[in-house]
Order: C-alpha cells, then sequence, then structure tokens
C-alpha cells in the first residue's frame, strides 16, 4: 500500500506517462492517484476536453479518466455537467459544456434516477407498461443523440445501462414477461442499435466494464445514497480504462502492427532445442492448450486489421520446417505481413519490419517472453510499445486482452482483407527482388566454410588479413611476418586460417584466429574477419571451433579480450554474444571476457556448412 | 485492492492521518490540525470528504457506515474512529 510515495517533478506528459505506467494503476491508492492528478495539472499541451453528462455524479470520474489517459501519452481535460442536466447543457449554446467544446463527450445515464416512479412501482406493472417504459428511456436517449450531434462536434460516448446484480423478482424474474433482466437486455439492446452506423456515436458497455469489476463490487450502496453516486471507487477506476479504449479509438490512435516472438510466445518451448515436433502448441497438453489459444486471440486480432509480424532469433530453416510441420496450430505462415528470423538484434528486425510494411516505427507492438529483449528495445526504441509475457502463458491471453493499443471504432470489411493484402504484396515482393527477408537470403547462399591450422603456404594471407582488417577484428594486434612465422612453428600456439565459398563463388580465406596456451588457458590473441564476410554468422562457426578447440586441448578456459579502437565496434558484442562472462573492464576500455569448459556451447549457425 | 486489517500504533495514526488528509485535499500537512473540518476550507467539499474517507478505508483497513461517513467530519473525530477500530 502507497501512501504518497510519487516524486513530483514530471516536466512533461512523457516522464509522467513513464511515472504512471511504472505504476500498477489497479491497485494504486487514492493517494497515488491524486498526486497523479496534480502534476498533470501543471502540464499543458494538445489537450483532448472531455464533457461527463448524465443523471448521476460523474465528477469523480473525470480524475481517474485523465490518469489513465496520461498513461497512454493523452493530455486530457474533463467537465462534468450539472446532474440531471444532460439536455439543459446542450439547449442553451452559452452552457458551460458548450462553451467547453468538448472533443469527446460522454452520457451515463442511471434509468432508475431517470424514472424513479417507474422502477419502484416495476415488478407490480405489467408487461405492456414495461414495453412503454422501454420504449420512452430508448426515445430518451435518441433524443439526446440528435440534439447533441446538432449541438456539438464531439464524439459522443453513450454508456449503457448496468443491469441489475439482484433483480426484485429473484429467479423467477426471466420466467415472466419482460421481467426485469428482460427489460434491461432490451434497453442495452435498443442502445446498441441506437449508436452503430452512427460515424460520431460510440456505444460504451458499461455493463460489460461492471460484470468485470463484479457487480457487487461496482455499486456502493452508502456512496449512492449519500451522493447519487452509481459506480464505486474501483468501477469507476475500470470505467475510466474503458473510456479512454473510446477515445483512443475515436482519436485514431490504433497501432498498426504486432511483432511476436517464437519460442516460449508462440509455442512453448524452443525450436533449436526441442525442434519442429516438439514445441507444445496445440491439443493434448494444458501449455499447448494455453498457447493455442493464445494464437487464436492473436489471430482474431488480423479481423480488426492489425498486421502481424515475426522477429526471432532461430535457424530460419527450422522455422521453415515448423510451420511446414505443424500446420494445425491456429497461425499459419500466411498470417504474417514481415518476418525476420535471423541473429541481428532484435531492434534491427523491428526496424526492418517498419520499413517492409512502410509503417512508423511508432505504429509497433513488441511481445516477447525474454527480458532481455524487451529492455533492448525499451532502451534502443522508447516509441514501441513493449509487451513482456509473464511466467504462464495461461496468462498469455489476458496480457493482450489488456492492450488498449489496438482499439479502433470501427472494424471495416477492408481491415478484414488488409491483412491479406499485405501478405500478398509480400510474397510478390520477395519474387521481384529475389531475397525475401534475411533468413531466406542467408540459407540461400549456401555458404560453406573450411577451418584448419594455417601452414607456411598460408602466411602471406594471414599475413594481409592481420594487417589489414580493422572492422571485425577483436584485438587488432598488427603481427609482422616473423611472428607469425613463429606461431606456425610452436607448440603453444594455434593459428587457424577460415576458407568460405558460396553459391556465386569462392571468398577466399577471410578469416583468422590466434589461441595462445598461457597458464592452463587458451588466449584468444587475435580474432579476425574479412569485411566481405560479415553478416552470414561466419563468425559464429569460427567461435564454435574455438570451444571445441578448448574442449580438446583440456585447458580450463577460453581468455578473450576486446581492445576499442574507432573502427572495430562491430566486435564490440561479440564475446559476450559467444557465451562469454565479462570479467574486467579496464581504465583503458578494454574488455577482458572468459569462457569456461563447462560453459562451452557452440551456437547455432546451421545455414554454413563447416568442413574441418 | 487489499483491505487487509492492518493494526497500527496509535501515536502512528495522527502522522498517517495527517499525510492522507493533506494528500487528497491538497493542501499544506501543516495546516491538518485536529480541529480541521469539513467545509472549514474550499478543499475540503462533500466530494473531497468522499475520496477522503475511501482513502482511509483503503490505507486503515476499516469500514464505514453511510452514516459515520456523514457524521465523522473533523481530524479528531476520524482520528478517534481510526484508533477505536484498529486496537
Amino acid at each position: 500500500m502507497v501512501v504518497a510515495g510519487i516524486e513530483l517533478g514530471a516536466a512533461d506528459l512523457r516522464v509522467l506517462r513513464d511515472q504512471i505506467r511504472a505504476v500498477d494503476l489497479g491497485g494504486a491508492s487514492v493517494s497515488t492517484f491524486r498526486s497523479f492528478e496534480r502534476q498533470l495539472r501543471g502540464l499543458t499541451g494538445d489537450m483532448c476536453k472531455i464533457a461527463y453528462l448524465g443523471n448521476f455524479t460523474l465528477d469523480l470520474l473525470p480524475p481517474f479518466v485523465n490518469v489513465r489517459a496520461a498513461a497512454e501519452g493523452i493530455l486530457a481535460a474533463g467537465r462534468a455537467g450539472g446532474i440531471a442536466q444532460h439536455m439543459q447543457a446542450l439547449f442553451d449554446p452559452q452552457s458551460d459544456i458548450l462553451q467547453f467544446a468538448p472533443d469527446i463527450m460522454l452520457l451515463a445515464l442511471s434509468p432508475r434516477l431517470l424514472r424513479p416512479d417507474a422502477f419502484d412501482r416495476l415488478s407490480a406493472a405489467s408487461a405492456d407498461e414495461r414495453r412503454v417504459l422501454k420504449d420512452e428511456l430508448l426515445a430518451h436517449v435518441e433524443d439526446w443523440l440528435q440534439l447533441a450531434l446538432e449541438q456539438t462536434s464531439a464524439t459522443l460516448l453513450v454508456s449503457n445501462f448496468v443491469t441489475p446484480a439482484h433483480p426484485a423478482l429473484g429467479v423467477a424474474d426471466t420466467a415472466i414477461d419482460h421481467g426485469e433482466a428482460e427489460l434491461y437486455l432490451e434497453l442495452n439492446l435498443g442502445l446498441l442499435r441506437l449508436c452503430r452506423d452512427k460515424p460520431r456515436v460510440q456505444l460504451v458497455d458499461m455493463d460489460r466494464v461492471a460484470a468485470r469489476v463484479g457487480k457487487d463490487r461496482a455499486f456502493d450502496p452508502r456512496m449512492f445514497h449519500l451522493a447519487k453516486m452509481e459506480w464505486s471507487e474501483v468501477m469507476l477506476r475500470e470505467a475510466a480504462i474503458e473510456l479512454v479504449r473510446h477515445v483512443r479509438a475515436a482519436k485514431g490512435l490504433a497501432r498498426k502492427c504486432l511483432v511476436l516472438d517464437l519460442d516460449n510466445t508462440l509455442w512453448g518451448g524452443v525450436i533449436g532445442e526441442d525442434g519442429p515436433a516438439g514445441v507444445k502448441v496445440g491439443p493434448g497438453d494444458a501449455q499447448g492448450e494455453a498457447f493455442a489459444a493464445f494464437q487464436s486471440r492473436i489471430k482474431a486480432l488480423r479481423n480488426r486489421g492489425i498486421l502481424l509480424a515475426l522477429c526471432s532469433k532461430n535457424n530460419p530453416a527450422d522455422v521453415d520446417e515448423l510451420f511446414a510441420l505443424r500446420t494445425e496450430m491456429p497461425l499459419g505462415r500466411g498470417d504474417f505481413a514481415a518476418e525476420v528470423i535471423g541473429w541481428e538484434p532484435k531492434h534491427l528486425g523491428l526496424q526492418a519490419i517498419a520499413r517492409s510494411l512502410n509503417i512508423g516505427t511508432d505504429g509497433l507492438v513488441f511481445v516477447d517472453d525474454n527480458p532481455a529483449e524487451t529492455e533492448l528495445i525499451k532502451e534502443m526504441m522508447p516509441e514501441v510499445e513493449v509487451v513482456l509475457l509473464p511466467r504462464d502463458p495461461a496468462q498469455y491471453v489476458g496480457v493482450l486482452n489488456a492492450l488498449t493499443c489496438f482499439e479502433k471504432a470501427v472494424v471495416l470489411r477492408d481491415d478484414v482483407e488488409k491483412s491479406a493484402k499485405y501478405q500478398e504484396e509480400k510474397e510478390r515482393r520477395s519474387f521481384a527482388d529475389g531475397s525475401g527477408n534475411l533468413a531466406a537470403y542467408l540459407a540461400g547462399l549456401g555458404t560453406k566454410l573450411s577451418i584448419r591450422e594455417a601452414t607456411a603456404t598460408d602466411l602471406a594471407r594471414v599475413h594481409q588479413l592481420v594487417t589489414k582488417t580493422n572492422q571485425f577484428n577483436l584485438t587488432t594486434r598488427r603481427h609482422d611476418l616473423g611472428a607469425i612465422e613463429r606461431f606456425v612453428a610452436s607448440p603453444d600456439h594455434q593459428l587457424f586460417v577460415a576458407a568460405a565459398s558460396d553459391r556465386f563463388g569462392d571468398l577466399g580465406q577471410i578469416a583468422v584466429a590466434l589461441l595462445v596456451r598461457e597458464d592452463g588457458n587458451l588466449v584468444i590473441d587475435s580474432l579476425l574477419m574479412s569485411c566481405r564476410a560479415m553478416g552470414r554468422g561466419i563468425e559464429t562457426a569460427l567461435m564454435n571451433h574455438l570451444k571445441a578447440a578448448l574442449i580438446e586441448s583440456g585447458a580450463e578456459r577460453l581468455v578473450g579480450t576486446y581492445i576499442p579502437t574507432p573502427k572495430n565496434v562491430p566486435v564490440a558484442r561479440f564475446l559476450a554474444a559467444s557465451g562469454f562472462t565479462p570479467v574486467e573492464r579496464r581504465e583503458d576500455g578494454t574488455e577482458a571476457y572468459e569462457l569456461r569448459r563447462a560453459d562451452a556451447r557452440p551456437q547455432d549457425c546451421s545455414w554454413i556448412e563447416v568442413q574441418s | 485492492m487489499d483491505r487487509g486489517s492492518v493494526v497500527i500504533p496509535a501515536d502512528n495514526i495522527s502522522d498517517e492521518l495527517g499525510d492522507i488528509i493533506a494528500d487528497i485535499l491538497g493542501i499544506d500537512p501543516g495546516d491538518v490540525v485536529p480541529e480541521l473540518a469539513r467545509g472549514d476550507i474550499a478543499e475540503w467539499d462533500s466530494l473531497a470528504h468522499l475520496r477522503l474517507m475511501t482513502a482511509i478505508e483503503e490505507r486503515f483497513g476499516v469500514r464505514f457506515t453511510m452514516q459515520e461517513i456523514e457524521d465523522l467530519s473533523s481530524v479528531e473525530a476520524l482520528r478517534q474512529a481510526i484508533a477505536t477500530r484498529a486496537s
């Protein structure tokens, strides 16, 4: 429980938004809300003006809405109309509400307060009388709508009626003609139809919100009797979320693309370890069912016109195999409008996806189970909405449901077909430029690599690489020919040279690695690669070879150093990415790493055929 | 929200209560004196009073009747009501 622990000092909406998002608003104390509200009042900017009209006390709602809106980067200002003056407010052009010139206007009515006598006598009234009551109430709302559409240019949010939790007739209520339950059902159905097909009108399903909260919790009789407040504090908070969803939809702020990880996101397990047949998705197993339910829910997003994309660190061939094999999964390859399957850091993948879909990166939502990935994207791309999945796949659907960033006011036929159009476009494009996505490209290269220990005939080329290579070079040690000769001859040194070729031709000798036996360790004196061989994972194959050499040698650990230069930034993270543990960062900026035998595991680079 | 009961030492109630009142009403903690009552200042109007009561219920894990919400209108009265329940 927090009393007043939030630091003030937000300079602008963005900072405040991040502060608000760091707090679980659902469980936050009243004080926390008040603190945020106060900070909000100090902000100026592009305001979304929201008017609240109705026949019960709505004054406590705007602050909750303002805080929720701020969490979504929307600066909202609210004005509540006089109680039960929702019609009057619109008749008079000089009225407070009309002068406020709201962008959004909410109408929230309590039917009981609108026709108190009729509702008092409800159980005694005849079916016909109840039908007449229903018609009157709907006509009243329709009148208000007409007036509001004429008098303002605001988007109108019409709240439906919260159906009572305890009908006066008890369980017999549904057995009679036009009982309380039926009355409310008809009322809400009538409202639904009234609001449909009117572009500036949205129905707010408050009944569903109250059901989520729990109808007994949504209503606080003390507050109702004291202040004509129909909604309890917890209901106000939930209602605020729902209203902000509608505001987002009204402003057309829906994000465009959901980017998904694969392993432990769309299925249980890791393809690289469990194999395409071993990952869990589908019937027969609770985990599998949970993942299948998640996939189904994701697929349904396509019906809103949301695009789906994949960004996964995996072997492209494995992913191909999985989609080809597991055709029973709710999601198929064809559901994705863009893919990046490879080994590059994910922020590059997301940028590539945005480019290929021709959307801004601020239109992306990124979902992953790995906090390292989500933190990377949060840091590198703060404009992306990042979702870290919880530990339990059974909760995944809930996480998706809680997202507000995909809300749209209306879903058009076009939206449903949009995803299909993107798929066609994607296929057409990959046909056209022949390379498709990175994954397909790498696999298609057909890279072959041979690694062996250098002999006298290799000296010249090794020397050339050692002296000329700048970018992919861990230590940039410019050994002269004499030194290289000694390394070849020495039993304490292993000098490796790697040659590569691919579908298009022979690349020649493109990489050198020098290991020195020292104090029971294998020290990587040099590791370098020609820049024309970069970008296809050859360094991974080379490192695998060094790890194997470690195991074979019986030495305790591989020791590596990164000596930064202005040119060798591409290798700054290479040792860490290869599984090395950082040991020390020295004053001169050099970084020492080590890899113990037990941790020396090869990494996947199966798109390269290695001969050694 | 978790409404589990919380046992608060008597001398802490005043401090906690003072913090909540200052926070909810948006006034200086130094102005929260035992005699301060609803209606004395513009900030403590009827709606603020309801928010205050909700915050107190939440913070101290107590529940007031409707009558109490109406009647408990001074800082001192609130403190006593909380102390009675919290023991």
